[in-house]
């Protein structure tokens, strides 16, 4: 402020009030000085820096890139400049100019080790393995035999990281240099000389690390695979496998591995497997663990063993009279039990006769409401886990699942006001804010999922915007998410945990690809989809329909639900209208949601089947057929197929081109004969049957008659699923 | 039981934060986890389920139907994570005490995994790599005075002392039980707690005496 009043027609500070003008939130104005700062002297160093820091802070890193870059090439000698820049560099995984900067800041500062981890890290993400264990080893040696206590850790994380980068050229100088090593951190050392041995077949000395590992934690399912490839067992008999797993069964009786696995390699037929199954299945029942089941489930997959288990379990029930804990808890087991067979009536008579033996326990009720779930009665479910609940109001657990029935079964009030019974909820009147805050990614979908499908039953807009408006909460929490990487780029260097740090990039460069991303990316397409195809972003009034009574009501009480609905402290669009009352909206879809998997996972079938429907509406049919081919290249049998491809040829694409384009772009499929082609995907899965009534709702000539076909296939889903796909019938 | 107790690594950050959201009312954005795990990449350890159950214990959205692992707490297909333990060192330049000492921040275990041991798999793993990999001295934590089974694993079952009652420890007002434990690194190895007969000598051959 100082420096603006006595030279205020200097670039430098334009640039500064630019800055503070930002922090004062006056961002209009923060630009305009920008601009002025850039046309008084695009040159300054200072200038270039300070435009670097404000785009910084609004995330821009690409822009804050290139102002950094532009202050170093304008003549700064503020060398800190280069450590701003690599980090943006890394934020933008631009490798190419990170070895640039990180060798020019470690010149300005050779006594800092951090400085050196720095630059091999650039050369590591480079390929260039080579140069990254030059700069290691030179610091290594600079270091030698001056390290205090406090560095040791340091010294350690690097040694193993110099390890790393040796067995991306040559796994036998690694183990070399591994031998030679005594870090801090054992597991990493013998995980990996495990991993050289192995790879080099050095298989005795492989066994014994493998042991070593297993006396530290014996409850490590890969540590027994590996002591198997090592010790070359796994092709030999199952006598021999089971004598091996009851000798290190009595190493470490407290572990479950030695015990089940030998139930996954043994058939059902021979004469182990069933008393070793039912000596498994009983101390757990024995005990009271409700897992046990979760514990045998990988079972599942053979139909042969699900028999004994049943066989062992009802026989075990039988002998229970007088033993609670045992009664209960196997009532709780054969539930689930057949459950898992969908076998519903059964399941939930054997949850109630565990209710009625013994009416307070929780789990219970969690396990009831899941079946009644399956039912499709989510009324019900949501009183059954609710009672149990109220048995005991300290546990989260089970009050975040009863908010989950509540979510699904559409009560979004209901499931908030309990949600917020565990949240911070400071000045606001519920927890939302706090659920926000706190990234409850497993809450904040639940509930736009719950608004979507409000908005499907009563077809009142608001909902859709709110729906939207979780959606975008959940983007919000990724690029949060994401964002959270910046801090470490220097922080890891500083700590030496540079495997640490380079598998955080990894990770970060998939993020958006998550499970939950893509769920809400799903619902989001569907929405836009819906909006586009129904034009319900132009419709001036939503509430046209309505008299002038009714519609005052409504905007009344709108402003007053505001609270409730208000997800974040500054928000000036809670209902989320913003999202909806936009002129291109398949764009508002691609710019603010769907760019980011595009980014991350062009490839993935999910990726591709919402581009192939987005670009068909915008009727690009280059980019659809690009997209209908990663799909074949990824699954040639994905179950989608059919529907996209029928899709295109019944199109109502009018140009030569596109015409001529969809004609080559389904040469690879045989369309002779409708029928065979579409039943060549089909299984009897919800997925199929899904596909089945995307067809039927085409309404093709040949394929009039699929409805029954349909209706035939969907007795064998479950109640609920019946249902879900009944209502999309049309 | 197909658990597998194993390291955290930065892939799990997620998962353990969905566990930490649906059990306990102490809450942490993701940038937290991040934090332990680069700061100590060794001293966090989770439970997860080892193969893949297809369906949920969670119940089904159409999404999950289509075959996405939709749910938060799966790392990849069938790795579920039940369970956490999130392991730190004393980092606060103003702590009054400067011998190296860990710090448990949270744990915990989904509670349709209990009562099978898993909370004191955990701790004992995160015990012994804050000893061994980070010097560790003691360890320090903090329970809710209610919480009686975290008391009963801590005291009785970890050899954890009780230094003090903190008044009003937790946002609600709830007292905490200030715990510590010295760590002697040679009573610490996991295995030594199995209550074996026998012990793997690590010298003699495996499959010695096996009928083939």
């Amino acid at each position: 402020e100082q420096i603006l009043k006595k030279n205020s027609n200097y670039a430098e500070a334009y640039a500064l009030k630019a800055l503070d003008l930002y922090h004062l939130k006056e961002f209009e104005e923060s630009e305009a000085y920008v601009g002025k700062a850039l046309a008084k002297n695009p040159d300054s160093p200072i200038t270039n820096h300070i435009l670097g820091i404000l785009r910084r802070q609004q995330q821009n890193y690409k822009d804050a890139s290139k102002y950094f870059k532009k202050a170093m090439a304008s003549g700064s000698t503020n060398q800190a400049i280069w450590r701003d820049l690599s980090v943006m560099e890394l934020q933008n995984r631009d490798y190419k100019n990170l070895t640039k900067s990180r060798h020019a800041y470690l010149e300005a500062a050779l006594g800092y080790r951090a400085n050196w981890t720095g630059l091999a890290i650039a050369h590591h993400l480079n390929n260039d393995f080579n140069a990254a264990e030059k700069t290691l080893v030179k610091i290594e040696e600079l270091v030698k035999g001056k390290l205090s206590e406090a560095e040791l850790y340091e010294n350690s994380e690097l040694e193993l990281y110099k390890n790393e980068i040796i067995a991306e050229v040559n796994t036998q100088s690694a183990l070399k240099n591994l031998e030679s090593l005594n870090t801090l951190d054992k597991y990493s050392e013998l995980e990996t000389k495990g991993k050289y041995l192995l790879k080099l077949e050095r298989f005795e000395e492989a066994q014994k690390v493998y042991r070593e590992l297993l006396k530290r934690n014996p409850d490590d399912y890969k540590y027994y695979k590996f002591l198997e490839v090592s010790l070359k067992s796994l092709n030999k008999s199952k006598r021999l496998r089971v004598g091996l797993y009851d000798k290190l069964a009595k190493f470490y009786p407290k572990s479950d591995a030695p015990k089940f696995i030998p139930l996954t390699f043994l058939k059902s037929t021979d004469e182990e497997f069933e008393p070793r199954l039912r000596a498994y299945l009983l101390s757990q029942l024995k005990r009271g663990a409700p897992a046990t089941f979760q514990n045998v489930k990988p079972l599942y997959k053979d139909q042969s063993k699900v028999e004994v288990i049943e066989k062992i379990v009802l026989e075990y029930l039988s002998t229970l009279k007088d033993l609670p804990i045992e009664y209960i808890w196997t009532n709780y087991f054969l539930s689930l039990h057949y459950l898992r067979q969908s076998k519903l009536n059964d399941a939930l008579k054997y949850v109630e006769s565990a209710i009625d033996h013994t009416p307070t326990i929780v789990e219970l009720y969690i396990l009831k409401a899941r079946v009644l779930k399956h039912f499709g009665n989510l009324e019900k479910a949501c009183e059954t886990i609710n009672y149990g609940r109220e048995l005991d109001l300290q546990d989260r657990f089970i009050n975040s699942k009863t908010v989950k029935y509540y979510l699904r079964n559409n009560n979004v009030d209901r499931g908030l006001e309990i949600a917020s019974i565990f949240t911070k909820n400071d000045t606001s009147t519920n927890g939302l804010k706090d659920l926000h805050t706190m990234q409850a990614s497993w809450f904040v979908i639940e509930n736009g999922e719950a608004f979507y499908r409000l908005y499907k039953e009563t077809k009142d807009i608001k909902f859709l915007g709110l729906a939207l408006k979780r959606f975008q909460g959940i983007v919000k929490i990724f690029e949060e998410y994401y964002n959270d990487q910046l801090d470490f780029h220097t922080f890891c260097l500083r700590k030496g945990t540079a495997r640490a740090y380079l598998q955080m990039l990894n990770w970060e460069d998939s993020i958006f690809t998550s499970p939950i991303y893509q769920r809400a990316i799903k619902s989001v397409s569907s929405i836009y989809f819906h909006i586009s195809d129904e034009r319900l972003n132009e419709t001036e009034d939503v509430y046209e329909k309505l008299n002038k009574k009714e519609k005052i009501a409504k905007i009344k009480q709108a402003e007053q639900d505001k609270v409730k609905f208000q997800a974040y402290t500054d928000d000036n669009d809670i209902y989320g209208d913003k999202l909806i009352k936009v002129k291109s909206l398949l764009e508002e879809f691609n710019g603010k949601f769907f760019h980011h998997l595009i980014n991350q996972g062009p490839d993935l079938i999910f990726t591709n089947e919402i581009q192939f429907q987005l670009q068909y509406k915008l009727k690009k049919i280059a980019l659809v057929l690009g997209s209908l081919n990663k799909i074949i290249k990824a699954d040639e049998k994905n179950v989608r197929l059919p529907y996209f491809a029928l899709l295109l040829k019944f199109s109502d694409f009018t140009d030569v081109l596109s015409k001529k384009l969809i004609e080559r772009g389904l040469e690879r499929f045989d369309l002779k004969d409708l029928k065979q082609f579409v039943y060549g995907y089909i299984t009897d899965d919800y997925q199929s049957i899904l596909t089945l009534v995307q067809i039927h709702n085409l309404s093709i000539e040949g394929l009039q008659d699929l409805k029954n076909d349909i209706l035939e296939r969907i007795k064998h889903l479950e109640p609920y699923e019946q249902f879900e796909l009944l209502t999309l019938i049309k | 039981m197909a658990i597998t107790i194993r390291r955290a690594t930065i892939n799990d950050v997620q998962a353990m934060q969905n566990a930490n959201l649906h059990n306990l009312p102490e809450n942490y954005q993701l940038k937290y986890y991040m934090y332990h795990i680069l700061s100590w990449p060794q001293a966090s350890f989770v439970a997860t389920t080892t193969e893949g159950p297809k369906e949920l214990d969670e119940i089904e959205t159409e999404a999950e139907l289509q075959n996405i692992k939709a749910d938060p707490s799966y790392i990849s297909k069938g790795e579920k994570i039940v369970g956490y333990v999130l392991g730190k060192m004393e980092d606060d330049p103003e702590a009054a005490d400067k011998t190296p000492h860990g710090h448990v921040t949270s744990l915990s275990v989904m509670r349709t995994y209990r009562r099978q041991g898993i909370a004191e798999k955990l701790m004992r793993q995160a015990l012994f790599a804050l000893s061994e990999t980070f010097k560790a001295e003691y360890v320090s934590l903090h329970v809710r005075k209610s919480n009686r089974a975290a008391l009963h694993l801590y005291r009785d079952t970890l050899k954890f002392e009780v230094l003090s009652i903190e008044k009003s420890y937790y946002q609600d007002g709830e007292d905490a039980y200030s715990m510590k434990k010295v760590l002697k690194l040679d009573e610490l190895l996991p295995s030594s707690f199995s209550n074996a007969d026998e012990v793997d000598d690590l010298e003699s051959d495996l499959l010695e005496g096996l009928d083939e």
